[in-house]
This record gives structure tokens, C-alpha cells and sequence, in this order.
């Protein structure tokens, strides 16, 4: 690998900015190209599990980032395909079972690297297989999608489904109607939405939920103003966000917040410096990766959803998150058409 | 991979040797289990000893949800033909592996997901009154787990699904005089006063509250109150949020409940009969509201920083001046004065207020 990548601080042209503001450009994509070289740590075992998404994040992460090619497209390519079952789902791994959230992960990045056409070369109807694993999740009464054929439901899988269908133009295979309606009964009196009817209000199940209406182009059915508080009321006096009220801040919900608070156009009801010093404490400016709180062992998922986060409220240098889907703008603008 | 408040490890510490080794060692263990395990699943292998090994595995790591899957399918296998010799394999056996996993790891989804899924086959192959009795230990179980963690959203998640089910089997039949079984009435009824002492344990507590409101409407639908009791309810929920918030006025979970309790008085809120504790007349309203005014303004006095007070009486006068169009003029002025204190109080979220305060301009102007 090629890649320019020089000794001292990221960022460093990013001289307009005060350091402790400056985002460590460089160490982060290292640090994402080594975490398939950690294979003498334990921890590289236990979370084969989640393989498919850390590709997904790291991935993600280094196209807002501005290096896309930091990882070889080929052996990314080769490595998703390498985890795809017959029946057109995606598990974590070669050898894990298929899911719903790799299969999303799955088609996310087939979508970011433009490569189903090599889908199409190893799978012949590949893409179809896919679209029909995800509609078969669906339950057809209720308007829910189940993880797998397990059955536990969420509002993460039915926002996976519509996030990966209308990546892929095949939406006409689910019933979007019955899902939107599914999502409006997860509506709570606080204005946030939960992980199914009667749950209590998440700053991450509301992202799964807003997105999937913004997907579905019904985002008429979420009462702003009050979502828009109830969101607005997650950033704490340090400028880091939490997801339920009286809970401790975390660097993944300035993902999960901040993306909703932009698909309800209500992101300026909370402060942007203040959750942009926030994110950038918690990154190891030395060894690249972000933490979820400063101080705190760095990785992957924090990574980019730090980063996601940065790019929604216009940190410099950044590519242009879609807050619906968590990919680069250009890529949901490429795959979905002039969106 | 996702950590969370895990300390960083500083990066001047080189690991040993001897440490090296040793984690060398522990990937080989590792990694030759998991070989193993996922040898035997793929030869489809569905014995008690191929049971037993998950059961390592899944005790180092409870995130590999395929050895789930894999679990699920020998306990399918086996369950049916389960007879009580040195073999068998019963409920009782798989809830108790679950148990220390589930202490240890609270949060992990699969763990959760697993539980409900032997619930669910006691339900099919065991005659009602055993399938309930493990279903009722459920609660006790859930009411331990949350004891450790009060705002567990797996545990709150796990606990309503445990009613649910509870519900469910219990209207499907009849309550026999000294059954185990308790009427659906009956576990509404409990719900509510655990939520209650909950609490009472920690006012603080929004995942209580939230159930509370999602409760009251369902026990008094059970109870067929009429509109003098549900005015009964609502007012007891009034004066137990106002003690809870002379306690602790900068609490938000208190003030997310008040704000529920608040949308009862409101024409443009849609009410529905699963949200709802009391349906007030615009009289009705009219008087509470202005109570609530007269409350939270003194509320004021005392605590005069507490963004959270002029953030209610915002909400309050807002609702006011929609049931009763004659107090906009008297109100309009309170309203901006509140909304610029909150500009001061609130810099985080100065700009909402601003959107609030140009809002109310543009309607009085309407």
C-alpha cells in the first residue's frame, strides 16, 4: 500500500484550526489498515462476529475521511462476497450464520465500493437473492422485520431492510406501508421512538425509526418539535451526547442524535462546537482510532461514528455524511439517483 | 470491537514477553474450541456433548450469536425426546446456564433473544400450569436484574414482553380458585405498583415512568373506571409529580412525565384511549392549568437557575392560551420574557429557543 502518510499529527494542513481541534487524519486511517494485522490479540477472535460491520464502519470511515482507497477494494470485495449463503444472506464471517445486520452491512458496502457487478460475475441474480432474504424477514401482518429466522424483532432490523432495499431499487419487494405504520406505533409521548411498540424512547432506535420514514419518504409522521427537544435534551453541559435522559454521554450518539436531529432539521438546536470538542477529546491523536468517552480504549464502531458525526456538523476537510444511511453522500447520491 | 468505558491502555506499554505468550496461548484455546464447536455444527452433530461444548464457548463468548443458532438447534433436537434419565436435558437446565451469562453480560442481545426462545418452547410442550410457573420466575428474575441496574433498557424491554406473554395466557383461560395463575387484571395492577416502588427507590428513574404511563391507561381500562376515577388518577399523578418536583426540580426524567401529564390539557394533541388517564372538560383545563402556572412560577421563586421550570411554564402557558384563546395577550408577554431567560440559562440550546421565540412572534401576529 502506497498511501502518503506522514510522521507527526494529523491534520497538519489543517492549520486554521487550533490543534486540540484538529482532527487526527493520518493516525485514524492507520489505524483502521491495522485492524486486520491485530491477529496475535484475543480481542481479534472474539469479535468475529462482527467482521462484516467493522468492514462497514472502518470502510465508511476512511471515505469521509477522504482516503478511500486505503483499503484494497479487491480484497474487501472478495472478503463480503466470501460471507454470503445461498439463501442471499450475508453472516459476520466466512462460516457464520446469515443476519440481517451483516446482510445490511453487506450491501452497504457493495453499494459504497459500486460493486455489484462482481456480485453478478460470482452470483448470477446476486442482488435478487438479497432483495428476497430481506423481504422473507418481514412479517407481513405487523409490518416488523425479524433479525433472522429466529424472529426477535426491532426497529434496527426494519430500518436495516428499507436502508439496504432502497440501496439496491428493490423497495416493491416489502410492504413499506405496513412498515411505516409499524414505526409510527413506536412513537412515544416524549416524541422519541423505541425498539418496538410500548419501549422506551432511544436515541438509537430513534436514528433506526427516523431513518427508515425518511427512507420511506413519510418523515410527515414525526412530530419535530417535540423529537426535536427530546433530542435537543441529549447533549450534556461537556458537549457529548447520551441516549436516554439522566444517562452518561457517548460518542456513538452524536451519530444516533445528531443524524436524526438533521433528518427533522432541527440540528442547529444543539450546539456544534461544543459536541465537535467533544468527539475530538476522545480521539488518540497518537495512535488514530476514537473512544466512546476521552480516555477510553478506542475502536472501530466509535471510529466512525465519531467521525459521521464531525461531517454532519461541517468539521473541515470532511466528505459529506447522508444522515438517512451513514455512507458518504456521494455514494447514496450515485445509488439512489439525484437524491 | 464496540468498547465502551473500557480504559485506554497507554501506548508506551510494550507487552511482555511472558504476556505475549500467554495471549498467544489463550487465541490457541480459543480458536481450537471454536473449531471444534463449528465442526460439529457444520456436520450437524445434535448431542448432549456437542451441547456441552457451546456451552463453553458461548460462557467466553456470548456474542457468537451462530453458536446460538447452532445451540437452539441441538435443544430442538433434544427437548422433545427429553425423558428424566442421566441424559436429559430440561428447561430448568438451559434457563440456569443462561443465568450467570446474563448477570455478567446484561447487555448482550443474543443472551436476552435465547431466554424467550426456551420460554416460548416450555409454552408449546409443557402443560399450562408448568409453562406459566417458569414464566412467573421470569418476573422475579427481571425484578433482580433491574435491582442491579434500574435503567437496564434489556431488562425493562425483557420485563413488558414477560407481562405480555403473562397476559396472554392468562385470558386465554380460566382463573381457577388457588391457581398459580393470576388474573391479566391482576398483573396490570402489579406492574403499576412496582413501577411505584421503583420509584420511590429513584425518582430519577424514566425507564419507571415510562412504564407507568403506558400502564395507567391499560388499569383503568381494566378496572372500567369511570370518568370520576380516572379524574381521581390523574390528579393523584399530578401531586405525586409536584412532590417529585419541589424533591428534585433539575431532574429531567420528572419533567418528561410532567410534560406527559401536561398534553392531557392540549386540543391540538391527538388523544388516544391507549395514552390517555383523563379526558379534562376546557373548564377542567382551564383550572389545573392555571394551578400548574401558579406552581411552577413559584417553583421559580425559589430555584430561579432551573432552566427546566420555564421550559414547563413555556410548554404550560403554550397549552394555555389553545384551550383559552382570551389569555394570548396577557400570556404573549411571559412567554417572550421565558424564552430569552432560556437563551441565558440554556447556550447549548440557544437556537431552539430562538426558533421558539420567532414562532410565537409569528403566531401572535396571526
Amino acid at each position: 500500500m502506497s498511501l502518503v502518510s506522514g510522521p507527526g499529527r494529523g491534520g497538519a494542513d489543517d492549520d486554521k484550526l487550533p490543534e486540540e481541534l484538529m482532527l487526527s487524519v493520518d493516525q485514524h486511517v492507520k489505524y483502521i489498515q491495522s485492524l486486520d494485522t491485530r491477529k496475535d490479540e484475543l480481542e481479534y477472535w472474539l469479535t468475529e462476529h462482527l467482521r462484516l460491520n467493522g468492514l462497514y464502519w472502518g470502510l465508511t470511515a476512511l471515505h469521509l475521511l477522504g482516503h478511500p482507497e486505503a483499503l484494497p477494494r479487491d480484497d474487501v470485495l472478495t472478503f463480503v462476497l466470501s460471507c454470503m449463503h445461498d439463501n442471499g444472506g450475508f453472516g459476520a464471517a466466512p462460516g457464520h450464520d446469515a443476519h440481517m445486520l451483516y446482510t445490511v452491512s453487506a450491501v452497504q458496502i457493495l453499494t459504497t465500493l459500486d460493486g455489484f457487478d462482481e456480485l453478478e460475475q460470482k452470483v448470477p441474480g446476486g442482488k435478487a437473492k438479497i432483495g428476497r432474504y430481506i423481504a422473507n424477514l418481514q412479517d407481513r401482518e405487523t409490518g416488523a422485520f425479524a433479525g433472522d429466522e429466529w424472529g426477535e424483532k426491532d426497529t434496527r432490523f426494519l430500518y436495516g431492510a428499507l436502508n439496504a432495499l432502497s440501496l439496491m431499487h428493490l423497495l416493491d419487494a416489502v410492504d413499506v406501508d405496513k412498515a411505516v405504520h409499524h414505526v409510527a406505533a413506536c412513537a412515544n409521548f416524549d416524541g422519541g421512538y423505541g425498539a418496538g411498540p410500548g419501549a422506551e424512547s432511544h436515541s438509537g432506535q430513534v436514528f433506526t425509526c427516523v431513518g427508515a420514514l425518511t427512507i420511506a419518504g413519510r418523515s410527515d409522521l414525526i412530530d419535530r418539535d417535540r423529537l426535536g427537544a427530546w433530542l435537543s435534551e441529549r447533549q450534556l453541559p461537556n458537549g457529548g451526547l447520551n441516549g436516554r435522559p439522566e444517562k452518561l454521554e457517548d460518542v456513538c450518539y452524536s451519530w444516533w442524535v445528531a443524524s436524526s436531529l438533521a433528518m427533522i432539521d432541527r440540528l442547529h438546536w444543539i450546539s456544534a462546537d461544543r459536541l465537535q470538542a467533544f468527539i475530538l477529546k476522545c480521539q488518540d491523536a497518537e495512535l488514530g482510532g476514537i473512544a466512546d468517552r476521552p480516555g477510553d480504549a478506542v475502536d472501530v464502531f466509535h471510529t466512525v461514528f465519531g467521525i459521521a458525526g464531525l461531517s454532519l456538523i461541517g468539521h473541515p476537510g470532511l466528505e459529506e455524511v447522508d444522515p438517512a444511511y451513514c455512507m458518504p453522500k456521494a455514494v447514496t447520491r450515485r445509488a439512489l439517483g439525484g437524491r | 470491537m464496540a468498547s465502551h468505558g473500557i480504559p485506554r491502555v497507554s501506548s508506551s506499554e510494550v507487552p511482555t514477553e511472558q504476556s505475549r505468550l500467554k495471549e498467544a496461548q489463550k487465541i490457541v484455546q480459543y480458536r481450537h474450541l471454536a473449531d471444534l464447536v463449528n465442526h460439529k455444527y457444520g456436520e450437524g452433530q445434535l448431542d448432549i456433548d456437542s451441547l456441552s461444548l457451546t456451552s463453553k464457548l458461548l460462557t467466553k463468548n456470548p456474542e457468537y450469536y451462530s453458536i446460538w443458532n447452532y445451540r437452539r438447534r441441538i435443544l430442538q433436537h433434544l427437548m422433545p425426546n427429553s425423558t428424566p434419565t442421566t441424559n436429559s436435558y430440561s428447561y430448568e437446565n438451559e434457563l440456569k446456564f443462561l443465568l450467570p451469562l446474563l448477570i455478567q453480560f446484561p447487555k448482550c442481545y443474543w443472551i436476552w433473544n435465547h431466554r424467550v426462545w426456551v420460554l416460548e418452547q416450555a409454552d408449546t410442550s409443557l402443560p399450562l400450569e408448568a409453562a406459566l410457573a417458569f414464566w412467573r420466575e421470569e418476573l422475579g428474575l427481571v425484578s433482580k436484574m433491574l435491582a442491579r441496574d434500574s435503567r437496564n433498557f434489556h431488562g425493562w424491554r425483557y420485563r413488558r414482553l414477560v407481562v405480555k406473554h403473562l397476559e396472554a395466557l392468562c385470558s386465554n383461560h380460566d382463573v381457577a380458585e388457588g391457581s398459580s395463575l393470576r388474573s391479566t387484571h391482576q398483573i396490570v395492577e402489579d406492574e403499576f405498583d412496582y413501577t411505584t416502588k421503583m420509584i420511590e427507590t429513584n425518582l430519577s428513574n424514566f425507564s419507571a415512568w415510562h412504564n407507568r404511563s403506558l400502564l395507567i391507561p391499560r388499569l383503568l381500562d381494566n378496572r372500567q373506571a369511570g370518568r370520576d376515577e380516572r379524574k381521581v388518577m390523574f390528579e393523584s399523578e399530578l401531586a405525586l409529580i409536584h412532590k417529585a418536583l419541589y424533591t428534585d426540580p433539575y431532574d429531567q426524567s420528572l419533567w418528561y412525565y410532567h410534560n406527559y401529564l401536561l398534553q392531557h390539557f392540549d386540543p391540538a394533541q391527538q388523544q388516544s384511549a391507549t395514552t390517555t388517564i383523563y379526558s379534562p372538560s376546557n373548564e377542567e383545563s382551564i383550572h389545573w392549568l392555571r394551578h400548574e402556572l401558579d406552581l411552577l412560577r413559584e417553583l421559580c421563586d425559589d430555584e430561579d437557575g432551573c432552566r427546566w421550570i420555564y421550559q414547563a411554564l413555556v410548554e404550560c402557558s403554550t397549552i394555555y392560551t389553545e384551550v383559552d384563546r382570551d389569555t394570548q395577550h396577557t400570556l404573549t408577554r411571559d412567554l417572550q420574557l421565558w424564552l430569552q431567560k432560556l437563551q441565558d440559562l440554556d447556550p447549548l440550546r440557544f437556537k431552539r429557543w430562538k426558533d421558539a421565540e420567532a414562532g410565537l412572534l409569528v403566531r401572535t401576529k396571526a
